[in-house]
Order: structure tokens, then C-alpha cells, then sequence
């Protein structure tokens, strides 16, 4: 089973080209090379690049398409509707863990309470899920070890937080 | 062996605490020869995981090479202490990141990678 994470090009060669497999357990995604982060609002097209967009529910909800790979719900908020059409066209819904594990200590309370909410709900309906950093900087990563941990911190058990750190890139 | 030698060993294996060796990785090199440092990170992990996990897992810092070192900490408590780690993210006024890169039931296997 393979360990996946995405980080920018940045956090990558900070940390050393190998020693992402080594010393972290995961294979890096790289934004702008291997996957595309697109927000909501931006114009740039997808080219041929698998893309998570990032933005609110309300943002989200025009903007679902086929052509994406996935999607980062920046608010956690639960909009029924934006995920059934996620489900419908087999979109993975992305949890931010660098978000989640670099706030203070308030923030980290209240954000991992809509996280687990979130996950609650996504897992009842039975929606692709995945847990990543989108590290900026070197500081941001976490090995697939840690990656677990924080997704069983957010409700997942031990079967689906191996699953949210293995997903399939087609 | 006789039954009560084997009842007495059995007891003994049962009594005898056990442990869980936890490599970790500093993305800074966080000077951890000084007592103080070591104190200042004790004190992080205490702060984030609570007195009570934290006492449940007694961490101690075991050994120290660059940015690399060894956490020991009662066996059970080892998902707690690599749960903390992921949320310190600042030390002596540096921003920096701790990776787990390994967790054994044995100091060897852990040193290895030191």
C-alpha cells in the first residue's frame, strides 16, 4: 500500500527529494507538477493536471465538474447537496492537516470539532475521503505515521485512516 | 523449570513494565544536550497531550544525534506521543516540524536509524 501526500514544490526539495520516502513513508504529490490546486474565483484553466479545488461549501456548490479530482471544503461545513453531487461524479473530498495540526490551541479545538462532523457525515454516505498537508514549507509535513494518527483523531477508525492516506491517483 | 519457579517468572513477565521507543526527526536542529531544551520540550508535550496522557506515558528523551532523537514512553502511549508531535510547531522561537520516522518495542532497532 502506498502512502500519498501533496506538497508544494517548495516543502519537497526543503525536506530532499529522497528523503520523502525515507524518512516520512509517502510518495509526494507535487503541486504544479504532479497535481494542480486550484480556489475558487481563480481563473487559470486545469490543463491536463488532476485538480482539487479549494474553497467554501457555498463557493463549491457551482463550481463541481467532471474534469476534477477532488475537492477541500475550507470551512467544513455540511452542504447536503454539494456532496451528493461530489458522490455522483466520484470526486474525493480532502481534509487539510496542516490546517488542522499548525493553528493555536482554540483554533485547533473548534476546527477539529467540524472536521470530525464532517468526516461523520461523509463516512454515513459513504464518500471518497483523503487526508493530506498541502505543505508550503518543510515545517508543514508529516510522516504517513502522524498522517494516521490526526485522521483517527478527526473520528476516522484504523482501516479508513490507512485508506484516507491511500488514495488512487488515475 | 519447577511449577512454582515458572508461576514466579510468569508474574515477574506480567509485573515488569514495558515500553515503546519513538524516533523522531526535527526539520531544526534543536540543541537537545541542554537541560533546558530538554525541559522546554518535555513541558510542549505536556502542555499539548495533558497531564493525564502525559503521565500515563511518562515520556523521557532518550537519545540525541543532530535533529534525530529517541522518545520512551510507556507501551500504549506511543498513537499519543506521535499525535503530539504533529502539533509542535514552534520551539525556542524557531518554526520547525517533527517527523515520526520510526516505533519499536526495542531501543536497537530504533538506534539503527539514529
Amino acid at each position: 500500500m502506498k502512502f500519498l501526500d501533496i506538497a508544494s514544490a517548495d516543502a519537497v526539495s526543503g525536506m530532499g527529494e529522497g528523503r520523502c520516502d525515507s524518512v516520512l513513508g509517502m510518495k509526494m504529490l507535487v503541486i504544479g507538477k504532479d497535481i494542480n490546486i486550484r480556489k475558487c474565483g481563480d481563473k487559470h484553466a486545469d490543463g491536463n493536471m488532476r485538480t482539487v479545488l479549494i474553497g467554501s461549501a457555498k463557493e463549491l456548490s457551482g463550481m463541481l465538474s467532471a474534469s476534477l479530482f477532488g475537492i477541500l471544503i475550507s470551512d467544513n461545513t455540511i452542504d447536503k447537496e454539494l456532496i451528493e453531487r461530489a458522490n455522483e461524479k466520484e470526486l474525493t473530498i480532502f481534509f487539510n492537516a496542516s490546517a488542522l495540526a499548525g493553528e493555536s490551541q482554540k483554533e485547533r479545538v473548534r476546527r477539529a470539532i467540524s472536521m470530525k462532523r464532517l468526516l461523520r457525515y461523509l463516512m454515513h454516505k459513504k464518500s471518497r475521503i483523503a487526508i493530506a498537508t498541502f505543505a508550503k514549507s518543510k515545517e508543514d509535513l508529516l510522516s504517513s505515521r502522524q498522517l494516521i494518527a490526526l485522521s483517527k483523531f478527526i473520528g476516522a477508525p484504523e482501516e479508513t485512516a490507512k485508506a484516507m492516506i491511500s488514495y488512487k491517483i488515475s | 523449570m519447577s511449577i512454582i519457579m515458572r508461576k514466579y517468572y510468569d508474574e515477574k513477565m506480567i509485573m515488569r513494565p514495558k515500553f515503546r521507543y519513538v524516533l523522531l526527526e526535527s526539520s531544526e536542529d534543536l540543541n537537545l544536550i541542554d537541560k533546558e531544551s530538554i525541559s522546554e520540550l518535555r513541558n510542549r508535550f505536556r502542555y499539548i497531550m495533558g497531564e493525564q496522557k502525559y503521565l500515563d506515558a511518562e515520556p523521557k528523551i532518550k537519545l540525541v544525534n543532530k535533529n534525530r532523537f529517541v522518545i520512551k514512553v510507556n507501551r500504549g502511549s506511543e498513537e499519543d506521543i506521535v499525535l503530539a508531535s504533529c502539533f509542535i510547531k514552534d520551539f525556542s522561537g524557531k518554526r520547525i516540524g517533527l517527523y515520526t520516522v520510526k516505533t519499536s518495542g526495542s531501543i536497537r532497532a530504533v538506534t539503527k536509524s539514529i
